[in-house]
């Protein structure tokens, strides 16, 4: 007994230690964090989006002064409203000492969901960059203002570039919180090195690396005088980039059953497959699924920037041909059935079918459209194909390609098809 | 006299209700039992009318001096007297009177097409109408066969049609209740027999338009494919109803089927044109058919690609079209 005594209170002893070692180094944390947020909380303000019509608050984020004359960064998200639909929302800022003000959105990044506004202050301190890639592990500071609960700093660590993906972003080791988008993320210097962004759980989240703000800052000298027009440029040339890239490099296949399918397209991609293999059913179905990891938001129902694909292998031994091309049928026509989006931002899908024969694969394609309406020139674009000519066994496809000219999504769904072939 | 005379009275509708042969002039009639031709109608005096000869061979109708008078047909003139010649038709009171000769020809007589019928025909041969019950039984069944992918049983192909089977059998009585009211037969076995052969060319046709739908890659015009099914089963399912319901001529009930089908897919048609909401789905069901059905050349990649030009257009149209109505 005596001897268990002693081994618990050595226990409780260590502990202890471990617990005031640990209160420590929080202690002296806290303290550089004061420090950073009494010198830069003048720089910071609330961004909340009002309806105009009932002056009832529609969402909030942060911003950041990044020049002479009330200039301020925050998110294309926090303001997407205000941009898409000016009649119905304003923007208002809210200084951590109370101030505040009419903005007015003077650019926008869309691509790398970025804004520029313009309020009312005349400030002389603001913040300064460091575009430069700083090393993984740094302590970078946050300064926001989680759900509307007043200006906040927190510290993370900068987690380096998340590699490789679509649209760039800062991998940011700590807790964001909804209302801080926007925000500057900074070192201990005070040099901003990206912009918060989003969050996805427990200590992940995201920051816009800074040399983008750098550049929208530089841009914004000559600018159009519509930002619609401008955000639609962004997102023409975005996909321009991107689509032309995976236009120009042959696409990598995999094996699915006895056909070759599109694998990766890159490393920007994830992809993941199985088997459904339903036991007590007289059919069994392979799946293969791809996606780009990122996307681009236009807004709260409507993001776009990405491409999808999926396979379908469907085969069985029992049933008779009709029965099979009744489940072939049925998986096909929920392959891929719906994309999101609104009324006011697409029209509906057109789609052509035919059969196809290519490599000696008979199919029978269908291939839809819709157009953005506010930007237009940008489709949404799905490609389906099915394979007809055997009795018991068939592949099916799915392509979906998001915010694509038309070409571009002509050209690439061909080199898709092209890429699909039957081994004997 | 030379000829015979007939009086006919009318009901509201020109169908004679009884027919008098005026045999001796003068020839009375009126509410009063000395008259040749009693009428009891309210609105007739006693003696109302004469009807004899004047000196130059007419046959003329005088007013007796009767409370309510004498009237040509369809004239609110009231008149002394009148020559009646074969077709002229006069009032007394609120009867209506018609004269004609026996020379007046008749049509020739209208052909018995309901007991004649194809139908009928088949109707009155028992084992035709079990050999087509068990035919319209196994469309049905091989439709349910072929539509179910998973494990088959009859309990749940049951089930499965019980509403359909509710739906069958409410329409029948309806049939059976509206025959009743207007020939005073049933015809149970008639209605049951078109309504059962109606639902399985449905279930027949609606099969039919997929294997269409796929051979000529016809999803597009999935709704038209669907107005030409109904248009054809309607009217005949009318039709064959409508036979044993009246007895009106073949013409006419051809008219009637032809009349209703028509409604019923321009209201589908009208529907689905007014229809311009909004969906993120691809609202476009394509059909997959057994690699037997693969009749029509393919495209090569190259083809299907370039036919998308008019795809774009299309696109580009509605999105203007959003842009201009904003």
């Amino acid at each position: 007994m005596p001897m268990f005594v002693t081994r618990s209170g050595l226990i409780l002893f260590v502990f202890f230690l471990t617990c005031f070692a640990g209160l420590q180094s929080v202690a002296a944390k806290e303290d550089s964090s004061r420090e950073l947020f009494e010198q830069y909380k003048s720089l910071i303000l609330q961004v909340k989006i009002l309806y105009t019509a009932s002056g009832k608050k529609s969402s909030i984020g942060t911003g950041f002064l990044v020049k002479q004359g009330g200039y301020i960064v925050t998110n294309y998200h926090v303001v997407a409203d205000l941009l898409l639909k000016p009649q119905q929302y304003n923007a208002v800022y809210i200084t951590e000492s109370g101030k505040t003000g009419q903005l007015k959105v003077v650019s926008v990044d869309v691509v790398h969901d970025l804004a520029l506004l313009k309020a009312d202050l005349d400030n002389q301190a603001y913040f300064e960059f460091n575009p430069e890639p700083i090393q993984k592990g740094t302590e970078v500071y946050s300064l926001g203002n989680p759900r509307d609960l007043g200006f906040v700093i927190l510290s993370g660590n900068h987690g380096g570039l998340v590699e490789p993906s679509l649209y760039e972003k800062i991998h940011f080791i700590g807790a964001l919180e909804p209302g801080m988008s926007g925000g500057p993320s900074f070192t201990v210097d005070g040099k901003v090195v990206g912009v918060n962004v989003a969050t996805a759980g427990n200590l992940l989240s995201f920051l816009v690396p800074s040399k983008h703000v750098v550049k929208m800052l530089e841009d914004a000298r000559s600018l159009p005088q519509n930002l619609l027009v401008l955000a639609q440029q962004q997102l023409q040339a975005n996909q321009s980039t991107y689509m032309s890239d995976f236009i120009r490099h042959p696409i990598k296949t995999t094996r699915l059953g006895r056909y070759r399918v599109p694998d990766k397209l890159s490393e920007t991609f994830r992809c993941w497959g199985g088997d459904v293999l339903s036991k007590p059913k007289p059919y069994q179905i392979i799946e293969q699924s791809c996606e780009s990891k990122d996307d681009i938001f236009l807004n709260e129902d409507h993001s776009t920037g990405t491409v999808s694909y999926k396979h379908l292998l469907i085969s069985s031994d029992k049933l008779d041909a009709f029965k099979f091309y009744t489940l072939f049928e049925a998986k096909f026509s929920r392959l891929l059935m719906a994309v999101e989006g609104r009324e006011e931002d697409v029209t509906n899908f057109s789609c052509q079918e035919k059969f196809v024969v290519n490599h000696g694969l008979h199919l029978k394609v269908v291939y839809c459209a819709r157009g953005y309406k506010k930007f237009f020139g940008l489709y949404d674009v799905v490609l389906k194909a099915a394979t007809v000519d055997q009795k018991k066994m068939g592949l099916q496809t799915a392509l979906l390609l998001t915010g694509v000219s038309f070409q571009n999504a002509q050209q690439f769904a061909k080199k898709y098809l092209d890429s699909i072939t039957w081994q004997q | 006299m030379a000829t015979i005379i007939i009086l006919e009275a009318l009901d509201k509708n020109a169908k004679v209700q009884h027919r008098h042969f005026i045999q001796s002039l003068p020839y009375y009639v009126g509410r009063g039992y000395s008259n040749d031709l009693v009428l009891d109608d309210d609105f007739i005096s006693p003696e109302h009318i004469k009807i004899d000869l004047d000196v130059e061979g007419n046959l003329v109708t005088s007013d007796m001096g009767s409370t309510n008078g004498l009237y040509l047909f369809n004239n609110s003139q009231r008149v002394s007297s009148t020559i009646a010649k074969t077709g002229t038709e006069i009032r007394i009171g609120h009867t209506r009177l018609r004269f004609r000769k026996p020379d007046y020809l008749v049509k020739e007589a209208l052909k018995d097409s309901l007991h004649d019928h194809l139908l009928s025909r088949v109707m009155n041969k028992r084992w035709l109408l079990v050999l087509l019950w068990v035919a319209v039984l196994s469309v049905i069944a091989i439709d349910q066969y072929i539509g179910n992918f998973n494990q088959y049983s009859i309990a749940k192909l049951l089930s499965q049609l019980l509403f359909d089977y509710i739906v069958v059998a409410v329409w029948v009585a309806g049939w059976v209740v509206a025959n009743r009211l207007t020939t005073n037969a049933t015809n149970f076995g008639a209605h049951l027999f078109v309504a059962g052969l109606g639902y399985a060319s449905l279930v027949l046709l609606d099969g039919f338009s997929h294997y269409i739908s796929y051979v000529f890659s016809m999803a597009e015009q999935r709704l038209w494919l669907e107005y030409g099914t109904t248009l054809l089963v309607i009217s005949a399912v009318f039709y064959g109803h409508l036979r044993y319901c009246s007895l009106a001529m073949p013409k006419r009930v051809v008219a009637t089927a032809a009349g209703v089908s028509l409604s019923v897919v321009s209201l589908m048609w009208f529907q689905d044109a007014v229809d311009d909401s909004f969906s993120n789905t691809i609202d476009l069901t394509v059909r997959l058919k057994p690699p037997v059905f693969n009749v029509v050349v393919s495209d090569q990649l190259s083809e299907f690609f370039a036919s998308s030009a008019t795809l774009k257009e299309q696109v580009d149209q509605e999105t203007t079209r959003g842009r201009d109505s904003k």
